[in-house]
C-alpha cells in the first residue's frame, strides 16, 4: 500500500485526531511530536512511561464521560521503558473492560528488529510493528495501516487483539483452526 | 471446553467487527476509498529528523556528562536504593545516546550504549568486575564521541570493540 499522494486517493485529514506519545526519551519524543504534527495529526499528548499513560488514559476516560471532551484515538508507544514497558501497556489496554480502550489502535516502536519482538508485539495485542529508525514514510505507513484497514478484533481464552492473520486470500491446504467459520460468536458494530 | 467424551476441545472464538471511527474521524466514511499522508507532509516528517541529527552530537554529549557524572556517584554510594535510582539514571542515559545515535547514523556509539543499557538492566553494578565492564563501555562511549567516529569499519573502532569485548569476557 503506497502513502504517498496521487491522483485518486484522498489525503487524510488528520486535524481531529488525539494520538497518545509514550516514549522514555526525551529527543525522541520530541522528534515523534513533530512527525506526527507534521502528518496534520490534532493533538500529541505525550508521556514517558506505561504507567504514567495508564494514569492518563484513566483519567481522560473518566472525564470523558458525559462531555465532549477529546477522546484519545490512538497510541504510540515505545517498547523498552524503565517506568512501565510498551508490552505491559498493551496487557493493559487489551485487558481493560471498557470498549474506547480495549479496542484502542497501538502502534508498538522497537529498536529490536528481532522475528521475536515482531510476533511478541502481535501476540500482545499490538496493531502495528514500527522497527527503528524512524523515518517519515515508515511512520506514515503505520498509521494510514491503522486508519485505512483496521483489522477485526479476536477474542480466544489466551488472546485478544487486532485478527492475527492478515491475509484475506482464499487457501487452498488443509484448514488447521479449531473454529469452523460457522461457530464463530460474531459481534458486528453499527453506528 | 469438552462437547463429549469423543470429541475434540473446542477453542471459543469470538469475532469483533468494528465502525472505523478512525477513518470517519479523518474525514472519510467506511465506503470511500483508502486515504493518504501527503508526500509534503513525510518530507516535513524526514525534515524533523534531519533537524534532530544536526543537534545531535550536542545532545549526546550532554546525556554523556549526565551518564559520567551519575556513574562517579555510583562509585561513591553504598545505599541499595540510592544505587537503584542511580542505576534507573544511567540507563535512561545509555537508552538515550542508543536512540539518539542510531537514529542519526552513529552505529558505533549506538552499539555501545545499546550494550550499556542491556548491561544495566541485568545488573546490579555492586560487584568490582561488574563496574570494569561499565567503565570499558563508558570509555568506548566518550572516545568514539570525542573522535566523531561514525560506523565500525575503522582501525580505531576496531580497537575499542574488542577493548569492550575482552572486559566483559574477562569480567561477566
Amino acid at each position: 500500500m503506497s502513502v504517498f499522494q496521487n491522483n485518486e486517493a484522498p489525503t487524510h485529514d488528520l486535524s481531529n485526531i488525539t494520538v497518545l506519545l509514550v516514549e522514555d526519551s526525551q529527543s525522541m519524543q520530541s522528534l515523534l511530536s513533530s512527525m506526527l504534527r507534521a502528518f496534520g495529526i490534532g493533538e500529541v499528548l505525550a508521556c514517558s512511561g506505561g504507567k504514567e499513560a495508564i494514569n492518563l488514559l484513566t483519567i481522560t476516560q473518566a472525564r470523558k464521560k458525559g462531555s465532549d471532551i477529546h477522546s484519545i484515538d490512538m497510541i504510540v508507544t515505545d517498547w523498552l521503558m524503565p517506568e512501565g514497558s510498551g508490552v505491559e501497556l498493551i496487557d493493559w489496554i487489551r485487558s481493560h473492560d471498557d470498549d474506547d480502550i480495549r479496542f484502542m489502535p497501538i502502534i508498538l516502536i522497537s529498536a529490536y528488529t528481532t522475528e521475536k519482538v515482531i510476533i511478541t508485539a502481535r501476540d500482545h495485542g499490538a496493531n502495528e510493528t514500527l522497527v527503528k529508525p524512524l523515518s517519515g514514510q515508515k511512520l506514515a505507513k503505520r498509521v494510514t495501516s491503522v486508519i485505512n484497514t483496521p483489522r477485526p478484533f479476536i477474542k480466544t481464552p489466551t488472546f485478544f487483539g487486532p485478527d492475527r492473520r492478515r491475509q484475506t486470500m482464499v487457501f487452498a491446504g488443509d484448514d488447521r483452526r479449531k473454529t469452523k467459520a460457522e461457530e464463530l460468536k460474531v459481534h458486528n458494530e453499527k453506528l | 471446553m469438552k462437547n463429549s467424551d469423543n470429541e475434540p476441545e473446542k477453542t471459543e472464538v469470538e469475532v469483533f467487527e468494528r465502525v472505523n471511527r478512525l477513518k470517519i474521524k479523518s474525514g472519510g466514511s467506511e465506503d470511500s476509498p483508502d486515504g493518504v499522508i501527503s508526500a509534503e507532509a513525510i518530507e516535513e516528517a524526514d525534515q524533523s529528523i534531519t533537524e534532530m541529527c544536526t543537534d545531535c552530537p550536542d545532545l549526546v554529549n550532554k546525556s554523556l556528562q549526565n551518564l559520567t557524572s551519575t556513574w562517579a556517584e555510583m562509585k561513591e554510594n553504598t545505599s541499595p536504593e540510592k544505587r537503584k535510582e542511580l542505576a534507573q539514571k544511567m540507563f535512561t542515559d545509555a537508552h538515550e545516546i542508543k536512540d539518539l545515535s542510531g537514529m542519526c547514523g552513529y552505529t558505533l556509539i549506538s552499539e555501545f550504549a545499546e550494550s550499556l543499557r542491556d548491561y544495566i538492566l541485568e545488573t546490579t553494578l555492586t560487584v568490582d568486575a561488574q563496574r570494569i565492564i561499565v567503565q570499558a563501555h563508558i570509555d568506548a562511549i566518550q572516545i568514539v564521541h570525542r573522535e566523531d567516529i561514525r560506523d565500525d569499519g575503522g582501525p580505531l573502532a576496531q580497537e575499542l570493540k574488542l577493548a569492550v569485548q575482552k572486559a566483559i569476557k574477562q569480567h561477566k
